[in-house]
């Protein structure tokens, strides 16, 4: 009675938070495309749903996610072999480094795109600028990342012996990939993978600045049906539609993640002397490094290019709103606002990740309980996949009444970036608290520890560290959030990347350069999270 | 034959394997002893091709292995827990070999099989097995493509007591039934002594002695050797003097004479003392202790001091009581002077 008790206890804060500001913002969404003018009538969501434009915008958001994500680990595969298991010099900082991409805003990596791939770029020859091609390179600059974590992390703790014992047998290289490692990494990659096509088919930001009106997917279709064209019934079918594939993808994904085994060896693998063999993954891992490297360069290049030629006055100029008062506050406001939000975001989704991490790694006693608590695991990973955009309009439609009236609330925008950024803070802390073996805490009971006692001693100095990665991850995570937040900031109280995106909406080199410089500001205070992130070590963060 | 000539492996420069000399003639079985942490599972590694080596030279029939990688070399190793493929069948992880050459693979699978005494758990997946008959199904994974040299890393020491016994004598058996050429390491003297012929003793990455089994065994080369191949005790001085002078028909046994200027010990095993009525020694029982075969005592014995010593199940030795002792002369090894 007492577990079901704490259980519940637990859940509670979590649930009601996910409750209020998750569920019941989606499901009004849903509900306006399943009974409009209150009468259910699911003809509405089909009549939408067979629209031929409908049909073109599904199909190439299966497609290009589909294709970005094999891509993306096609080319992860390589470079997480490299960055976890050859002794390359300076590592720590490329991990680091390919981390950057995922916790930049969407909105700067558009830009960056448009400025590599646009007419005057050094790239411009190639001719991809708003081509299709262009957003898949777009989705596999910010998720290469995802696969480089999940499978590095994976690979990193392999047990080398098994590779061993079949190269001892005589199986070549090329033979122990096939027989032996890919089968044990085959978990997680299929989980990055699914992770990875979730991001693609979600991806609004990216598709938004890069796709124009040409290239549309389910997601920005939903942000064009309801800002331009008032469509809530067709935007609600669409969201609909999104929800259903994603909570099928999640459940695959969870399916497929790859469990700690207690009886697998999580030693980590001494990182190996590089060899003449390992060329192949070397030149890929370059590769890599600099398609990610290239956009941002180009973005910080382009930041200090004026029509006067170099200067710095476009970073100057972030104190002022922009030409033709593109802006209502300066764009160091929006940098203080943005912080704060980004603090607030991070407490809230620090508490509650950590109270949904420690309620479903607790060893269940009955079926019963470990069909709730896989439940609520799985129930805590929705955020991760629903779209931001059916987020942050489902919050304008169904918070802004009493009673619960938020839409002037300053905690508003913080609770929805809290919400984007649970998942990854849960699925940094789980793997740490479930490796922990439940007979250190039963020993520390049997010495008189109370369950708090024993939490304190046994539980809190081994998550202390991933907290704080988490906590690092959480706060680049909000400080970059886009979709959500384009939604639900207020005009006088913009954060950074809406601030940015106003900024490329407004005619003038100024207002493009100033876009261009808040870029890098952000960019930089993100990589800068990162990279203390980094030094945590923690294996967990960003991979999923 | 596997040949070893001044091989040293280095870890981030501190020496694991220090300028090694071996040989393991054709159809012979070496087994490499030491104490954990030696460098013998290194050495065992750096002949597999899974190591680097900072100097020396490999070869195998008098052709460098060096620069082979590992699945060019043609050994086989078989690790401490087996490392069976967890993935795949029992028999999958037998015919492993065999697939990779493309061989056919189900007879040969179904010979191994029952050659380790696993007839029928063709089909089993390895998470169902029990330690010894993963280490089984190991074994026959390693003889499957019939290695020109097996390698076996403390095949034995994450098994039970029991059936490590057993399984020694079983892998024996096997070795010598295929006429496999075989390398092992391990740190217990009695898995060396029931699965080896020649035996190789290893110290701080270095070789201190090596030969036929039982010549090592009876000469051990100095104090911690002795210790390590099983000597309870290593006597010195007077101590040594007394009991060599114990030994019936002195002149003559093979030990013989009084410990002179060359030598530096006499290590005795824990069985080297008999209680005797007719005993030359003298002493005063500290302890006694029954096991199922016979009785152990500890004596605190004139001019010797502290020594184990044995008496039939049923005599009747309590502590305290006097007791008078034989010596045993195969039993006992001098350790000479360096």
């Amino acid at each position: 009675m007492r577990r079901w008790l704490t259980l519940a206890l637990l859940a509670t804060g979590p649930v009601l938070v996910v409750g209020v500001f998750f569920v019941l913002p989606v499901s009004g969404m849903v509900a306006r495309g399943l009974w409009p003018d209150g009468v259910f009538d699911p003809g509405g969501v089909i009549e939408v749903l067979t629209r031929p434009r409908v049909a073109r915008v599904a199909w190439f958001t299966v497609w290009s996610a589909g294709l970005a994500t094999a891509v993306a680990v096609l080319l992860g595969l390589p470079v997480a072999f490299v960055l976890h298991r050859l002794a390359l010099p300076g590592r720590r900082l490329l991990r680091a480094a390919l981390l950057v991409p995922f916790v930049l805003p969407t909105v700067v990596v558009g830009v960056a795109f448009r400025l590599l791939l646009g007419e005057a770029g050094p790239l411009g020859f190639l001719a991809l600028d708003g081509t299709p091609v262009a957003i898949v390179a777009g989705l596999v600059f910010f998720n290469v990342a995802v696969v480089i974590r999940a499978v590095g992390a994976a690979w990193e703790s392999l047990d080398a012996r098994p590779a061993e014992a079949a190269a001892a047998l005589g199986a070549t290289p090329v033979q122990v990939w096939w027989t032996v490692t890919l089968p044990a990494l085959r978990p997680a990659i299929v989980s990055a993978a699914s992770v990875v096509f979730l991001f693609c088919a979600t991806a609004f930001g990216i598709v938004l600045t890069l796709g124009g009106v040409r290239y549309a997917t389910v997601e920005t279709e939903i942000y064009l049906l309801t800002t331009t064209l008032f469509d809530l019934p067709a935007a609600a079918a669409l969201s609909v539609l999104q929800l259903v594939v994603v909570v099928a993808l999640l459940g695959l994904a969870a399916r497929l993640r790859a469990t700690p085994d207690a009886t697998a060896n999580r030693s980590t693998a001494r990182p190996r002397q590089i060899r003449s063999g390992d060329a192949p993954a070397l030149v890929v891992t370059a590769l890599v490094l600099i398609m990610v490297a290239a956009p941002i360069a180009s973005l910080v290049l382009g930041s200090f290019h004026t029509d006067a030629g170099w200067s710095t006055a476009n970073y100057r100029a972030l104190s002022g709103v922009g030409s033709n008062d593109a802006l209502l506050v300066p764009v160091t406001d929006a940098l203080l606002t943005s912080v704060r939000t980004a603090v607030d975001a991070t407490w809230m989704a620090l508490s509650m990740g950590l109270a949904v991490a420690v309620l479903v790694t607790r060893r269940s006693q009955t079926r019963a309980e470990r069909r709730v608590r896989g439940l609520l695991d799985g129930f805590f990973m929705l955020p991760l996949g629903v779209s931001a955009v059916t987020l942050g309009f489902g919050f304008l439609i169904t918070l802004d009444h009493p009673p619960l009236n938020l839409r002037d609330s300053p905690l508003l925008v913080p609770i929805a970036q809290a919400l984007v950024a649970l998942p990854l803070v849960v699925r940094t802390l789980v793997p740490v608290l479930a490796g922990i073996d439940d007979r250190q805490r039963q020993a520390a009971a049997s010495l008189g520890a109370s369950p708090w006692r024993a939490l304190l001693s046994v539980d809190l100095p081994v998550v202390f560290k991933p907290l704080l990665a988490a906590s690092g991850f959480a706060f680049a995570a909000s400080l970059g959030e886009f979709g959500a937040t384009s939604f639900l900031a207020r005009d006088e109280h913009p954060t950074v990347p809406v601030v940015i995106f106003r900024l490329i909406g407004h005619p003038g080199a100024l207002n493009y350069g100033m876009a261009l410089a808040a870029s890098v500001v952000l960019a930089t205070a993100t990589a800068v999270v990162m990279l203390a992130v980094e030094r945590l070590r923690v294996p967990s963060v960003g991979a999923f | 034959m596997l040949t070893l000539t001044d091989v040293s492996v280095a870890y981030d420069g501190v020496v694991a394997v220090d300028d090694v000399t071996l040989e393991v003639p054709d159809g012979s079985v070496l087994a490499v002893l030491g104490p954990s942490g030696c460098g013998k599972s290194t050495l065992l590694r750096a002949v597999a091709g899974l190591e680097p080596l900072a100097a020396g030279t490999i070869a195998f029939d008098g052709q460098g292995v060096d620069r082979l990688p590992t699945h060019k070399r043609g050994f086989a190793l078989m690790f401490q827990d087996g490392q069976l493929f967890a993935h795949m069948s029992v028999a999958r992880n037998v015919g492993y070999a065999l697939r990779l050459r493309r061989r056919p693979s189900s007879g040969r699978v179904a010979e191994l099989l029952a050659l380790v005494g696993l007839e029928g758990y063709a089909d089993r997946l390895p998470a169902t097995l029990s330690g010894g008959e993963r280490q089984r199904v190991a074994l026959a994974r390693a003889l499957a493509v019939e290695p020109r040299l097996l390698l076996l890393d403390e095949p034995l020491s994450a098994l039970d007591a029991g059936l490590r016994e057993r399984l020694a004598v079983d892998l024996r058996e096997i070795l010598h039934a295929a006429g496999t050429t075989a390398l092992m390491v391990t740190h217990d003297h009695e898995e060396a002594f029931q699965v080896a012929d020649r035996l190789a003793v290893m110290q701080a990455g270095r070789v201190v002695q090596s030969g036929p089994i039982g010549d090592v065994w009876a000469a051990p080369v100095d104090t911690e050797t002795a210790l390590f191949l099983g000597y309870a005790r290593v006597l010195t001085g007077a101590a040594a003097a007394t009991v060599l002078a114990a030994i019936p028909g002195q002149a003559d046994a093979a030990p013989a004479g009084p410990p002179a200027d060359d030598v530096a010990g006499l290590a005795v095993r824990r069985s080297a003392l008999v209680a005797d009525e007719q005993g030359p020694l003298v002493g005063t029982d500290e302890s006694a202790r029954a096991t199922p075969a016979l009785l152990r005592l500890v004596a605190e014995v004139d001019g010797v001091g502290l020594v184990d010593a044995i008496a039939p199940r049923g005599s009747h030795c309590g502590p305290g009581e006097s007791v008078r002792l034989r010596v045993d002369p195969t039993r006992i090894a001098l350790i000479p002077r360096i």
